[in-house]
């Protein structure tokens, strides 16, 4: 069987809804096209059925032949295998399907996601693509087994009714225009429905709304209280998704007995006209039993057809999103920009080794300017900075680490050329930058630590052993192999962090810049986590924004940033200890609860 | 560091809850079900009228006749019609009823399972079982359970209806039995691994999406775009394997299973030919019974195919039940008789083996600031644990006021130890309900007080709605600070003479801890705090330090005492100070 996900590819740009549907369908039009194949096969074997049937009844049992009969049972028993060995291989290609659209939308949502959640910052929250993996990955995902359905209805339909005509002008006609008649009506009808399913199902997400929250914020409600307050609310709300679905139960019966009526209707008329018929001798009983037959199975492309329409209706809401989401455009351009800057790059290249030779200094091989604060990082150094106002040290190492949107009015200089004119790919490689909190992947632990699988396990533990992390990665059974749940649930706040602080050194940048890589542990920890973490960039350019002495008494050099944003001191540690009363009381003032 | 997890339910206890939904709801299961059956056999009417009707005109009936016979099954669709309009109103209405009965049930145990394993499990299982095994259990409930209801009632009067017709001829109906009991033996055995395997590997695609979206920073920071696709295809892939089983098994089961089917409809028709060219029955009656042969077909299929949603509905109930079972214990009724805290002797072990604490004694002195340091992994977290109740000693004793801790009724517990922990999660609901949920029966007034101790109530007051603006999910979006400051509020509500602070700023972003200091000084006025400490000014400021090594209590005493002593405290602080974070200057 073929391997499931296939290679993914990317719909075209500014793709509209209809358009997404049809992408979808023709990225997998080989198994579309059998799964059509299979789905007349087996309608046809139905339709044929009742025919062969009246035969048998005329020619046989009416004239006493069981000879005759015999014949046409004959008939009957290849249409009815058919009908039931093709279902395993219709089944087969309808999961194909289904499966090989539901793994492309999924890539395309996961593809999507990080890019789209960083870009917007809130455009689109997290749980909102989830919800979309969850609910339109399903809608989108019935089109291509519905091509199928469709076609093989339409050709069922056709066939019987080509049949009826030869037999009865009257009946056939009945049924060609009957049959869409009852089916327009019955969707009518099922339409005027929504109205009240939407009420129903706007009760019961109002009510998972509240189920969630409490289950998200458990810790909480367990720990302080309020679950009797929350239980009440969900009771509430329970109670409303009730009454609501209750409400719905009266149209929804009403449209499940008309479905019954129409149905009925239909083959107990053309039965009783054909009854009626065989009276006056324009019909043989065969025939009649035929007309039943043909009636009893018109429900079924009908139903088809209705299906049909559902699912298109659904599907093209559910392609409307993912619509949307493949036009969030990325904060930084990653194809069109990357052309020119690789060429900027190039030139820039070509003046630093020119001033390489003209200066002997090394520490100008290599330097990053930050304008909007003055800081400037050079070659090598491990710099530490202490900023005062905690929106100032995130914003800093947003801008160093280009992960906010470009700022024409905030250039950051790397050898004098703006970042925001290099490629977003090179950037990423040279610079990293190292959250407080870190976000941990699910895996082994050396997954965890080592994402890109780019090191072997001495250098793993080597920067394991940097942040003084050696005694987690001991106390687990497996070591590195250990199995490691979402988010490093396993691990204490402080543990994360450490680990956090191992993956970023693993990245290996020429420029690190570690955001109070210490906040969450003790000091002891915290003094050799600075000491190895300097020892691991030694001879690399790393910014450590932190207001720990521990952190910035190993730095080589500190700044001290104002509330303004701006850099007011530099100088060693002991020097600005010294000197400065303001860093004195940054520095000071960070020792947590005083 | 083995994860757990919460149990499912055993087969007897779903079993017997099932027993009991029957038992409350008998009188309106029964009604439901003879509405079915009404209706159905309202359905097998027109398939005797039309075999009569057949035999009327072989002998010759006029129009007038044939349409009496017309007319009649006319009659039986509309009486159908209405009888199925009944059955599913009331189908709906019970399913409703029984479903909103359960879910109820569910939370309520939600809210009751145990602090200890909402700490140790972590809260991504309770949501999966919240949205996804609740959605799967209602699918059941409005629809498995009533559709297979129906089927399995049809085939039943269908059978029947078709003995009473013709014994004779129906008979032929049981060829199908050996095939069909092979093929559904084959299917049973193997269906439920089937969907159990392919029913598991959805979350994991969930929470590979999830991890994608929510660490999206991190993916971008360090370029893992690639490593989070890898990752995506690597679960769809695995999710693929458990589809071909799904599959294969549908191929092998659904040619059989419809081969089985049209056995009846060929060998009725077949060997009621013979007998009636034998004259021994009419044709009409051949026709009855293979049209009922035939009507046997749907309601089989939609067996089988609900068969799957039932068994992956029962998988599904099994996992909702297992959170009742691990309610927390309801506890004693012990009223402590003093505020005074203190551990006897107390050793743990998460794992049987792995002890933690060996043997802690602390008595912690009503009004004092102490401070519990050590380095990561020392079993400080463990000891708060122990000392707000959420886990039981393994040996010795954590009490209040001279009484077990665990003895002690959650809601008093509450109201005398509160650990106050990092997670500050807002929910959905106004700022005013956020706090409150801390003290349900406090008047706004008090909520209002507790919002000012810490600080809230400037911004809160400009928020768009004030204090009823919806916040969290969906909400009004709050800064981390602001988050923490409804936290604290709500300890401040909650008002316990004791306070544990585990991480309570550390380990949040820092770079909001600062705008949060007066919020906490407020809340610890007044109170017995014991702070799990990561920095040492937070010792330094403490009445009294205990220093954590190895599970066991090396060193307790003043700042002054301990530094005088020239332990691993003293060794700590030199380090410290010696780099400058002297608090003189201060």
């Amino acid at each position: 069987m073929r391997a499931i996900p296939e290679p993914f590819v990317a719909p075209p740009r500014g793709v509209t809804p209809w358009g997404f549907l049809r992408w979808l369908v023709g990225k997998q039009w080989t198994t579309v096209v059998q799964g059509t194949v299979c789905d007349i096969i087996w309608l046809l074997g139905l339709a044929l059925t009742p025919w062969a049937i009246g035969r048998a009844v005329d020619e046989g049992l009416v004239a006493g032949d069981y000879a005759a009969f015999l014949m046409w049972l004959g008939v009957v028993v290849p249409l009815q295998l058919q009908h039931s060995l093709i279902q395993g291989l219709r089944d087969r290609a309808g999961s194909v399907n289904f499966e090989r659209s539901w793994s492309r939308v999924d890539q395309l949502i996961a593809r999507a996601s990080s890019r789209v959640t960083v870009a917007a910052e809130r455009e689109l929250h997290p749980g909102a693509v989830v919800t979309m993996a969850s609910s339109d990955v399903w809608a989108l995902s019935f089109v291509a087994i519905n091509v199928g359905s469709l076609v093989s209805a339409l050709i069922s339909f056709a066939t019987v009714a080509v049949i009826l005509l030869r037999d009865s002008l009257l009946l056939g006609g009945l049924v060609i225009v009957g049959v869409p008649a009852f089916s327009a009506l019955l969707f009518l009808l099922v339409r005027s429905l929504r109205a009240r399913q939407i009420e129903a199902r706007d009760a019961t997400s109002e009510m998972n709304t509240v189920a969630t929250d409490s289950a998200r914020g458990l810790r909480v409600l367990r720990g302080i209280g309020g679950e009797d307050w929350f239980l009440a609310r969900f009771r509430e709300r329970s109670a409303a998704a009730r009454d609501a679905g209750k409400r719905v139960a009266r149209p929804m019966s009403i449209a499940e007995a008309l479905k019954v009526l129409i149905a009925g209707t239909l083959v107990v008329g053309l039965t009783w006209i054909g009854a009626v018929l065989v009276t006056r001798g324009e019909l043989s009983v065969g025939e009649l039993v035929s007309f039943y037959g043909y009636a009893g199975f018109m429900v079924l492309p009908v139903t088809l057809l209705n299906q049909s329409v559902t699912v298109a209706v659904r599907a093209l809401i559910a392609a409307r999103q993912i619509a949307g989401l493949l036009e969030v455009a990325p904060l930084w351009p990653r194809e069109a920009a990357a052309e020119a800057g690789r060429v900027a790059a190039a030139e820039a290249a070509v003046q630093t080794a020119a001033q390489d030779d003209a200066d002997e200094d090394p520490t100008l091989h290599w330097d990053l300017l930050d304008e909007r604060s003055g800081l400037r990082v050079r070659e090598g150094e491990l710099l530490g900075v202490a900023v005062r106002d905690a929106g100032q040290a995130r914003a800093l190492v947003d801008r160093i680490g280009r992960m906010a949107p470009d700022d024409p009015d905030a250039v950051v200089r790397l050898h004098g050329q703006s970042i925001a004119e290099l490629p977003i790919g090179e950037i990423r490689e040279r610079i990293v930058v190292s959250d407080p909190v870190p976000f941990l992947f699910s895996g082994t632990l050396r997954e965890l630590l080592d994402p890109r699988g780019r090191r072997d396990d001495e250098t793993i533990l080597r920067a394991v052993a940097a942040v003084d992390a050696t005694d987690i990665v001991d106390a687990v059974d497996g070591g590195l192999d250990v199995i490691v749940g979402e988010r490093g649930v396993e691990f204490s706040g402080g543990q994360r962090q450490r680990l956090g602080a191992a993956r970023s050194l693993l990245s290996e940048p020429q420029l690190l810049v570690l955001h109070e890589p210490t906040s969450s542990v003790d000091a002891s920890t915290e003094e050799r986590m600075a000491a190895g973490m300097r020892a691991y960039r030694r001879g690399r350019a790393t910014v450590m924004v932190s207001t720990s002495p521990l952190v910035l008494g190993v730095s080589d050099r500190v700044a001290l940033i104002d509330d303004a944003g701006e850099v007011v001191a530099e100088g060693a540690h002991e020097e600005l200890l010294q000197l400065e009363a303001d860093y004195r009381g940054v520095v000071l003032r960070a020792e947590g609860v005083s | 560091m083995t994860a757990i997890i919460l149990p499912d339910a055993g087969r007897e206890r779903v079993r017997a809850e099932l027993r009991g939904i029957w038992r409350t709801h008998r009188a309106r299961f029964v009604v439901v079900i003879a509405l079915f059956g009404a209706s159905a056999l309202a359905g097998l009417a027109p398939p005797r009228l039309v075999g009569v009707l057949i035999d009327r005109l072989t002998a010759g009936a006029g129009p007038a006749e044939a349409s009496l016979y017309g007319a009649a099954m006319l009659a039986c669709v509309l009486v159908q019609a209405v009888l199925v309009m009944f059955a599913i109103r009331s189908a709906l209405m019970l399913g409703e009823e029984v479903f909103t009965h359960l879910r109820d049930q569910f939370m309520s145990d939600v809210l009751r399972v145990p602090m200890g394993l909402v700490e140790s499990a972590g809260t991504g299982e309770l949501v999966t079982r919240t949205t996804q095994d609740i959605s799967s259990v209602s699918e059941t409930v409005r629809r498995a359970l009533p559709e297979s209801l129906i089927a399995a009632v049809t085939v039943i009067l269908t059978l029947a209806a078709a003995a009473l017709t013709s014994p004779l001829i129906a008979s032929a109906y049981l060829l199908a039995v050996p095939l069909l009991i092979v093929v559904m033996r084959w299917y049973m055995e193997r269906a439920v691994g089937v969907y159990e395997r392919m029913g598991a590997s959805y979350g994991p695609l969930f929470a590979s999406l999830t991890e994608t979206a929510n660490g999206a920073r991190t993916v971008e920071a360090l370029s893992l775009a690639d490593v989070r696709n890898r990752s995506i295809d690597d679960v769809l892939a695995r999710h693929w394997v458990t589809a071909v089983g799904r599959i294969q098994l549908r191929m092998v089961v659904l040619p059989w299973s419809n081969l089985a089917f049209a056995i009846p409809v060929f060998a009725s028709l077949a060997w009621g030919g013979w007998l009636s060219i034998q004259g021994q029955v009419s044709i009409g009656t051949v026709v009855t019974v293979t049209l009922y042969a035939a009507a046997l077909v749907a309601p089989l299929e939609a067996l089988i195919e609900w068969t799957d949603e039932l068994q992956k509905g029962l998988v599904s109930f099994a996992r909702i039940l297992g959170v009742g079972e691990v309610r927390e214990p309801t506890g004693g009724d012990a009223v402590p008789s003093s505020t005074e805290v203190e551990l006897r002797d107390v050793r743990f072990a998460y794992r049987t083996g792995h002890e933690v604490l060996h043997g802690v004694s602390l008595r912690i002195v009503p009004g004092e600031r102490l401070a519990i340091v050590g380095a990561s992994g020392a079993g400080k977290s463990t000891l708060a644990r122990l000392l707000a109740g959420i886990d039981d000693p393994t040996e010795g004793r954590a009490m209040i006021g001279g009484v077990d801790v665990r003895e002690v009724p959650l809601e008093r517990r509450r109201r005398e130890v509160l650990l106050v922990t990092q997670e500050s999660h807002i929910f959905a609901a106004s700022v005013l309900d956020n706090v409150r949920l801390a003290h349900t029966d406090a008047g706004d007034d008090e909520v209002l007080r507790a919002l000012q101790a810490t600080g809230a109530a400037d911004w809160v007051d400009r928020l768009p709605d004030g204090r009823d603006t919806a916040v969290g999910a969906g909400g009004h979006p709050l800064t981390g600070a602001q988050e923490q400051q409804l936290a604290l509020a709500r300890v401040v509500l909650a008002d316990p003479h004791t306070l544990i602070l585990d991480e309570a700023t550390s380990a949040i972003d820092p770079t909001a801890a600062r705008d949060l200091e007066a919020a906490l000084a407020a809340v610890m006025e007044g109170r017995t705090v014991i702070a799990i400490a990561h920095r040492l000014a937070t010792a330094y400021d403490a009445d009294r330090i205990a220093v954590i090594d190895a599970g066991e209590l090396a060193e307790l005493g003043t700042h002054e005492e301990l530094l005088a002593r020239g332990g691993s405290y003293a060794d700590l602080w030199r380090a410290w100070s010696a780099d400058g974070g002297s608090p003189q200057g201060d």
